[in-house]
């Protein structure tokens, strides 16, 4: 039982690789300058909150729960951020801060679920509109700029030969989740706590504590999200949050992540914002309104679950016996 | 604690759902005083009063419906976007001519027939809510967008204003929100359809062995929750003269928290329609109250958020301590 429910999960990856294969070949054909060393990087750059949070919701997904609060954490901390620094704080000092600021919105989140028994999709969405209200009204939506900004935005800037940073940040961070998810219990725990939580109580799992660090992961990824964006932009815009947890959920979901909990892998959730982001770059190349892209991305969702879905597999094995 | 409570109101035995529907009818009050108290003359004044049965008019409408998914165990996410789909529909045929009615009448069955669609997926494949509602809320609102090209549709003909016009002193949204709770709630405590949606959501497989079609109930409510979304998008329209493409951008979170302030218990199985009314009514009456106050909507946001947290908390401890 055990070894199928790996094998599928690496059976799904291996279509989803495909479909990302095929739709690089079929934007490359209408466009040779998708496949650039230029475009490829500029997307990771622009994509790189995407990948990192990904990373940290297939855990809070996995395990049963959902983080709706995602974009709201990554806009005020975009604000906090900008704040901290116009205050004069030494603008990597703010970083650690922000992320410090992305733990408590993890044990706040964690608290309101597991103490106060509300369900994780309303707990967050309650989150998710007290911290998205806070970075609108703390800067009254005006986006901060300043020259106290201006050392950040190195990041965005340094390059090493033609890599900017954001590659080898990307890849730092997707393989220490894939370790997480490998070689540590947060991964296993995830999948037991998602599959069963009270069973998984009852083993001996601390199901709050093991939720608290899921919750505090995506806490922090969303914080230093909301840096990077800060970086990218040379501002913090209380509105680049707008839209990111279903974006990174639709990624989840494409990449294989059972929404009710117990199954789910970095790696898969890795190639489904891959071939979110390559629809969307792509499109853009194609010179497709940016319009057509929304309806793209529910097509592709819903297909996606469709394929991945029991009873259309069962549908068409019974189609290839017959 | 149920036998304190029953002691309490002498034999007469309050339900789980009562108890919840008199509290948030309670807080309802409580918060419409302290309008009065802060605005004497204003708060209870025809035109502050038409104003809050206006702006709670989309919520009722479209939540009223988004309840009978909630209670049947499902998620919508994707009335937002079917409400400006239907705007723009609406608006692109009756620029091109298509007769006002008839426009209207296309755009709401289309908002039924997408609202069904993705229904019947969920049903037939077994599929989460969560993820084919979030499917179907890109995909209208894509849909809306195109449309519109990204931006508003103006040069609308005149004629258009009359469905959402306020005739005398009683606006049209106002009486089409009275008139859908009336028939929902109608609909959710008399019929035998309410009952099954009830039974699925509380308990899926016994539903099925019990002969009651999960697929019917789940096509149904979403369809009426697409064909009322559809329909706010038209009055909205027709009160602007205008069809939006970005209208309605937080409607599906107002639903849900409507109903959850009134005590739908967002995994299925509980709730009423009266209760989201009153959950509506609140919202509205405590916005009105923080204008009052000159609070800035991003700060009413927040209140909103705790506010929430508060009535999911409150229901939990009715549903403790009331078993029935």
């Amino acid at each position: 039982m055990r070894n199928n429910k790996l094998s599928r999960s690496t059976q799904k990856n291996l279509v989803l690789f495909v479909i990302l294969l095929v739709l690089c070949a079929f934007f490359y054909s209408q466009n040779n300058r998708f496949i650039t060393v230029y475009n490829l990087t500029n997307m990771v750059r622009q994509s790189l909150p995407n990948f990192i949070l990904g990373c940290g919701m297939t855990f809070v997904i996995a395990s049963g729960a959902i983080d709706l609060s995602v974009g709201g954490t990554m806009a005020l901390s975009a604000m906090l951020y900008g704040y901290l620094c116009i205050w004069g704080i030494n603008p990597w000092l703010a970083v650690v801060i922000v992320a410090g600021f992305g733990v408590v919105v993890g044990i706040f989140n964690t608290v309101i679920m597991e103490k106060l028994q509300i369900p994780a999709i309303m707990a967050t969405l309650a989150t998710w509109i007290i911290t998205a209200g806070m970075a609108m009204s703390v800067c009254k939506a005006i986006p901060i700029t300043g020259p106290e900004l201006k050392p950040i935005t190195v990041l965005n800037s340094i390059k090493f030969g033609k890599i900017p940073l954001a590659l080898p940040i990307c890849i730092v961070v997707i393989a220490v989740f894939l370790f997480l998810e490998k070689k540590t219990i947060l991964g296993k725990y995830a999948i037991a706590i998602g599959g069963n939580d009270a069973a998984a109580h009852f083993s001996g799992i601390n199901v709050t504590k093991m939720r608290a660090c899921f919750f505090v992961l995506t806490g922090v990824l969303a914080g230093l999200s909301g840096v990077w964006q800060v970086a990218r932009l040379g501002s913090a815009d209380p509105t680049i949050g707008t839209g990111m947890e279903f974006k990174v959920v639709a990624a989840c979901i494409l990449g294989g992540v059972n929404i009710k909990g117990g199954e789910g892998t970095v790696s898969g959730v890795m190639i489904g914002t891959a071939i979110l982001i390559v629809l969307t770059n792509g499109m853009q190349m194609m010179d497709i309104g940016s319009f057509y892209q929304d309806i793209a991305t529910g097509l592709v969702l819903l297909a996606s679950v469709l394929i991945n879905s029991d009873s259309v597999g069962e549908l068409m094995g019974k189609k290839a016996a017959a | 604690m149920s036998n304190q409570a029953s002691a309490l109101n002498r034999g007469i035995k309050f339900t789980a759902d009562g108890v919840q529907n008199l509290t948030i009818f309670c807080i309802f009050l409580m918060a419409c005083v302290v309008g009065f108290i802060l605005e004497p003359k204003l708060f209870f004044s025809p035109s502050n009063v038409t104003s809050i049965l206006v702006s709670a008019s989309s919520v009722i409408i479209v939540a009223s419906a988004v309840t009978l998914v909630l209670i049947s165990g499902n998620l919508n996410l994707s009335v937002g976007g079917t409400g400006a789909m239907g705007a723009v529909l609406f608006g692109l045929m009756t620029r091109a001519g298509v007769p006002i009615v008839l426009a209207a009448l296309l755009a709401v069955v289309l908002g039924l027939l997408a609202g069904m669609l993705c229904g019947f997926i969920i049903a037939q494949f077994k599929l989460p809510s969560f993820i084919v509602s979030l499917a179907f809320r890109y995909i209208t609102r894509g849909i809306a967008l195109v449309g519109a090209g990204g931006a508003v549709i103006f040069g609308l003909p005149a004629g258009i204003s009359k469905i959402g016009m306020t005739i005398g002193s009683i606006p049209l949204p106002a009486v089409y929100a009275i008139a859908v709770v009336l028939v929902f709630v109608w609909i959710q405590n008399k019929t035998v359809f309410a009952s099954t949606a009830y039974a699925v959501g509380a308990n899926e497989p016994a539903a099925h062995l019990s002969g009651i079609s999960n697929r019917k109930v789940v096509m149904s409510v979403f369809a009426m929750s697409g064909m009322l979304a559809a329909f706010v998008g038209v009055v909205i329209t027709s009160r602007f003269t205008a069809a939006d493409s970005g209208i309605l951008s937080t409607l599906d979170n107002d639903c849900i928290i409507a109903a959850v302030l009134g005590g739908t218990d967002i995994n299925g199985g509980r709730g009423t329609v009266f209760g989201m009314l009153m959950g509506a009514l609140f919202i509205v009456v405590l916005t009105n109250i923080m204008n009052m106050l000159g609070m800035t909507t991003y700060t009413q946001d927040m209140v909103k958020g705790v506010v929430l947290i508060g009535a999911i908390l409150l229901n939990n401890i009715i549903r403790k301590h009331v078993r029935i």
